[in-house]
């Protein structure tokens, strides 16, 4: 009879050896399984962030792309350096066809337009993003790195002409018409009592171009 | 087509069969007796005597059958009232501790119970430990499988069902070596079972035959008396090489009228001795697949429990084997993959922080083009507004609206937009009249004098004046 026992006995030891093997690896198994899904669950939200970013990256360049293409039509508004000498040609050839005579020009450098606080209310500006300091000037964004920053210059060429009233008019016409960016000021229109009706006419004439801020002075 | 041994053993010689069984039933390769001691005092007696026999022959044998007939075994029947199951056991326990040779052993035994009339009786058998593990040793030193052993003659019975054994109850006497059982049966049902120890010694002696024959002719009276039922036939199993007129010398002399038992007629085309039907029990039973009634494997149930286990250990080690190796191969899988998944991950941090810092490159690029654009922006307005004053017309409009009696010496316009005119009249109300021309004025407004001289020119009075106005910021282009 204890045969029998012991042969259940060993039965019973077997199936339960049995029994949590498979109990074991099976918790391993799911383990397993369970630390597998985690990480490509973490693995997708890893891709999806990169993805994300990628896109953003894309968005970014093409930002900056149509932020050079706005430059550059920008630009086509303004100087370069090589149209100055043409242009102080063309003046010349203004004033002939003008019928007043160039009696002096004389050229400045280029230098970075200054904004005065006047222009303009201070906080509307800097609501607008721009900058402007407590010494009454616009100053552009310091975290800009300077070597690479462009800025809207202006080069000042103070003249003084002589002509009939008609022909001033008609040159400060003709000047004004120019396609580029330019501007006129300080203009003072006097009477020469020697060879009226004559008259003197000193103004200053500006053309602007996009410069290096480290090529000018401000 | 196998080859099977079927052995009777008893303490002085094994009697054997060598059969060959095949689809056209079995066939008789060999039969015989040897002298040899079986016992567990003689170990390693039967597996030589199976071995040799196996290599005298030049025959594989396919398996063992074992017959066990011998004076230290009991067959033995109880008669009893109605008792319990557990009462029953140990009534049959303490009915075997009372023989000698069981008394201090270890023993297994096997029985079976028919109720007739309100008693019951229980035919049993039973064997020593130390015999049966003797024997377990043997057949598994033989190499040879062994799943049949009978304790004769237990199964005897069951396998006399034709026709002749079929008119009421008739008895075998089974004549051996130094034992002699006396079976009465009816419908293969042991109904009466009587040991001796007295065997074939008996030849040798006329005196020791009657006594013995008078025994068997007692026991026969004593159970027709107890059952009211006379045995009709008496069949004879002995060995008729050694005697061959003994079943005529018991009917003669004896008046016991015993036919021989030739039920080895019904498997065999051999006339065989009906001494080896105790030998053939076992194999009958097997090849013609009866169900016996007393268990033919309740004996080797050690074996078999060994087997079984065995069987049960391989069986669970191939199911770890299997299960581990699948489950082995799932989690290798899903280590597999989470190892890559990590490296993936790695490797998409790693382009992350490749993206980022470009990303903040771009974006620091991005950044300084919108402050330049900004810049540029507040810039050019700036300067669209200086622009927005067209001094052609401006001229134009102050010429045809200035007094004709007036005579303007100079006209200024500075970078703020305040005008400045001065020149010389002959009367005040001229001036007057600029004053208020520059009210209505389209492009000036807030006139006011800033200076205002007489002085005397060619006996003329002369006045010499300033007035300060602004353009209009609005209105003009």
């Amino acid at each position: 009879m204890n045969k029998q026992k012991n042969l259940h006995k060993n039965r019973f030891g077997l199936a339960v050896a049995f029994v949590v093997f498979i109990l074991a690896m099976g918790a391993w198994a799911l383990h397993g399984y369970y630390a597998a899904k985690q990480s490509l669950a973490a693995l997708d939200v890893q891709r999806t962030k990169l993805a994300r970013l990628k896109t953003e990256i894309k968005t970014t360049q093409d930002s900056i792309d149509r932020l050079k293409a706005e430059q550059e039509e920008f630009k086509k508004l303004l100087f370069n350096d090589r149209d100055v000498p043409a242009f102080i040609d063309g003046i010349s050839h203004f004033a002939a066809k003008s019928k007043v005579r160039i009696m002096d020009m004389k050229t400045q450098r280029f230098s970075q337009i200054v904004v005065p606080k006047s222009f303009s209310d201070a906080s509307k500006m800097e609501n607008r993003g721009i900058i402007v300091d407590t010494d009454n000037e616009y100053k552009p964004d310091p975290q800009v790195e300077f070597k690479n920053r462009l800025t809207l210059a202006a080069m000042p060429i103070h003249m003084k002409i002589k002509g009939t009233f008609a022909a001033i008019v008609f040159f400060l016409n003709s000047i004004e018409n120019d396609r580029q960016l330019l501007t006129v000021s300080n203009v003072e229109i006097t009477r020469n009592t020697q060879d009226y009706p004559q008259l003197d006419c000193d103004f200053i004439l500006k053309i602007y171009s996009l410069e290096l801020l480290k090529d000018i002075k401000t | 087509m196998n080859t099977y041994l079927s052995m009777e053993v008893d303490e002085q010689k094994i009697r054997y069969l060598l059969v060959e069984h095949s689809i056209k039933g079995l066939g008789l390769i060999g039969a015989g007796e040897s002298m040899i001691q079986v016992g567990p005092s003689a170990p390693g007696a039967l597996s030589s005597f199976v071995k040799e026999l196996a290599k005298a022959r030049k025959l594989k044998i396919d398996r063992l059958f074992l017959t066990i007939n011998r004076r230290d075994t009991v067959v033995h029947q109880l008669s009893l009232g109605s008792v319990s199951k557990t009462d029953l056991e140990q009534i049959i326990v303490a009915e075997i501790e009372k023989i000698p040779s069981f008394t201090d052993n270890e023993f297994d035994y096997i029985y079976q119970q028919h109720e007739t009339k309100n008693r019951n009786k229980v035919i049993l058998g039973a064997m020593t430990d130390e015999l049966v593990q003797y024997l377990l040793k043997e057949v598994k030193q033989t190499g040879i499988p062994c799943q049949e052993l009978e304790l004769a003659p237990l199964n005897l019975s069951g396998l006399l069902g034709s026709a002749d054994f079929k008119q009421g109850p008739q008895a075998v006497i089974i004549l051996s070596e130094n034992l002699t059982h006396l079976v009465i049966f009816e419908d293969r049902q042991i109904r009466y079972i009587y040991t001796t120890t007295i065997g074939e010694e008996i030849w040798e002696d006329k005196f020791a035959t009657k006594s013995w024959g008078e025994e068997l002719k007692r026991t026969l009276k004593s159970y027709a008396l107890d059952t009211k039922q006379t045995v009709g036939k008496h069949w004879l199993v002995w060995d008729r090489d050694k005697s061959p007129e003994f079943d005529k010398y018991l009917h003669h002399d004896l008046n016991l009228e015993a036919e021989p038992l030739n039920i080895l007629q019904e498997w065999f085309k051999e006339n065989i001795n009906p001494a080896y039907t105790l030998a053939a029990i076992p194999l009958i039973y097997k090849v013609n697949k009866i169900k016996p009634v007393f268990s033919l494997t309740h004996f080797l149930r050690g074996s078999q429990a060994h087997n079984y286990k065995r069987l049960a250990i391989i069986s669970i080690l191939a199911a770890i084997l299997i299960t581990g190796a699948v489950l082995g191969f799932i989690i290798d899988r899903f280590n597999t993959i989470e190892h890559q998944a990590l490296r993936d991950q790695k490797d998409v941090q790693s382009q992350m922080a490749d993206v980022q810092r470009e990303s903040t490159d771009i974006l620091k690029e991005r950044d300084n083009y919108l402050s330049m654009r900004k810049q540029l922006l507040f810039q050019a307005t700036y300067v669209q507004l200086l622009k927005k004053l067209s001094w052609s017309r401006a001229l134009s409009v102050v010429a045809n609206e200035m007094p004709k009696e007036l005579a303007l010496t100079s006209f200024k316009v500075d970078e703020e937009g305040q005008v400045t005119f001065t020149g010389e009249a002959f009367r005040m109300e001229s001036i007057a009249k600029l004053l208020r021309t520059i009210e209505i004025s389209s492009i000036l407004e807030r006139g006011q004098f800033s200076y205002l001289t007489q002085e005397e020119i060619e006996k003329k009075k002369v006045f010499s004046f300033g007035i300060l106005a602004d353009i209009k910021t609005g209105g003009h282009s």
